[in-house]
């Protein structure tokens, strides 16, 4: 049998990204599998030709590529489009290839990656692949440049999701709705994220000594 | 009555331009001062994500960039219309690329609105909200996501006035024009 391949493409222009930390567990886990894996930012790909000729004959290769990426103002970011757009563009596909999507927000609400989501499904109509589903992660601010497997109890739910997404790609099979469901489960209560979230800000803007700007309107 | 239409097409679609000819002609007849930003021509590089507009320079982006003029058409216009090319259910790359500019527009600080944590408003009054979607072909699909879409940007931004079109290079232009006239009859000067 072939060696199937799993192309991951990251939506964050971070380094290190939260989209990062997610694709190199789920490309781990199928490289376990036996599959050849690879990651691949799209900043850098839409910067240099000879990037983008490597990531689109990795396109052409994969059998299954999926897009993680972080929300940006309640959809894909710009770049992430524009690279979507350009692969779409591309030859329609001879042979079955399939295309899957994980988003993730800096709010709680995992709902609020919903319409990103619609927006990647779209595309894979577009670009002749076939869609394999969309997981949509609140809250992706706290886990910001850790390793998933030394973060403990509060992310074991992602990673369960993420372990039944390797199981059903490795199948061939679409995302279950046990791992759609799971990921998309709150870290904790709303008024605490909040909380939590504000204080950081705060701590942040005093760090660079702009506490009292926070709040500075340099275009009214 | 101020206004900017922010345009993520180009110039080379003539079905486009002509729905921009519509727009901007209805809106002055309604007394609008209107401006067009031509993105194509425009340098906006992406949001880097970096939070420097929220934590190092409060309300403005660390990119020196025709980024910037995002966050202040918003600041210091009556409404924002947005022009598009509809793009799997989003905006056009281009489009896309200058909203995700509008982060120094709101403040880093997050509330709870309707339910759903938001980020709290910088500026005091938003501009109102408009936005038309063309398609070259239609597509229900992608055109309803369109709708959400837009919909949940004015969920966000909580505009005193707002309205959505989605045109397709189909219709006849007279069918386009009422559409317009309608959508531009519901803006209104910021309070």
């Amino acid at each position: 049998m072939n060696t199937r391949r799993f192309l991951v493409l990251i939506g964050s222009p971070r380094v290190p990204s939260v989209s990062e930390t997610l694709a190199e567990y789920l490309a781990d886990g199928l490289a376990k599998r036996g599959w050849e894996t690879k990651i691949i930012r799209l900043g850098p790909a839409l910067k240099h030709e000879d990037k983008w000729t490597e990531l689109a004959e990795e396109f052409r290769q994969a059998d299954v590529t999926a897009l993680l990426t972080p929300l940006y103002v309640d959809s894909l970011p710009g770049h992430t489009t524009q690279a979507l757009e350009r692969l779409a563009a591309e030859a329609r596909p001879e042979r079955e290839r399939k295309f899957f999507a994980l988003v993730n927000c800096g709010f709680l609400e995992a709902e609020q990656n919903d319409i990103a989501l619609a927006i990647c499904r779209l595309f894979a109509r577009d670009a002749g692949l076939r869609w394999l589903g969309g997981l949509a992660l609140g809250a992706g601010g706290a886990m910001s440049g850790q390793k998933l497997e030394k973060m403990g109890g509060m992310v074991a739910h992602v990673v369960r999701s993420l372990d039944l997404t390797i199981e059903a790609i490795d199948a061939g099979q679409p995302l279950p709705d046990e791992a759609l469901q799971l990921i998309r489960r709150r870290f904790c209560p709303t008024w605490l994220y909040v909380l939590l979230a504000n204080f950081g800000m705060l701590k942040g803007a005093m760090d660079n000594h702009v506490l009292t700007k926070i709040h500075a309107k340099p275009y009214a | 009555m101020n206004a900017v239409i922010f345009h993520g097409g180009s110039q080379r679609d003539a079905g486009l331009e002509r729905v921009h000819t519509q727009l901007r002609d209805a809106m002055q007849a309604q007394g609008w001062t209107v401006e067009t930003k031509r993105l194509e021509t425009m340098t906006i590089r992406p949001c880097t994500g970096c939070f420097g507009c929220w934590l190092r320079t409060p309300g403005e982006c660390l990119q020196a960039d025709d980024g910037r003029e995002v966050p202040k058409a918003f600041a210091k216009n009556d409404v924002i219309v947005y022009l598009s090319p509809i793009s799997f259910g989003g905006y056009s790359s281009l489009l896309k690329t200058a909203i995700d500019r509008i982060i120094p527009f709101a403040s880093p600080l997050f509330k709870v609105v309707d339910g759903e944590i938001h980020h709290l408003k910088r500026y005091p009054n938003s501009p109102g909200y408009f936005a038309i979607g063309w398609q070259a072909q239609p597509d229900q699909e992608a055109a309803d996501v369109f709708l959400q879409l837009v919909g949940r940007n004015i969920r966000n931004t909580r505009p005193p006035s707002h309205a959505t079109l989605v045109l397709n290079a189909t219709q006849a232009p007279d069918e386009q024009q009422v559409q317009i006239a309608q959508m531009v009859r519901k803006m209104e000067v910021k309070q």
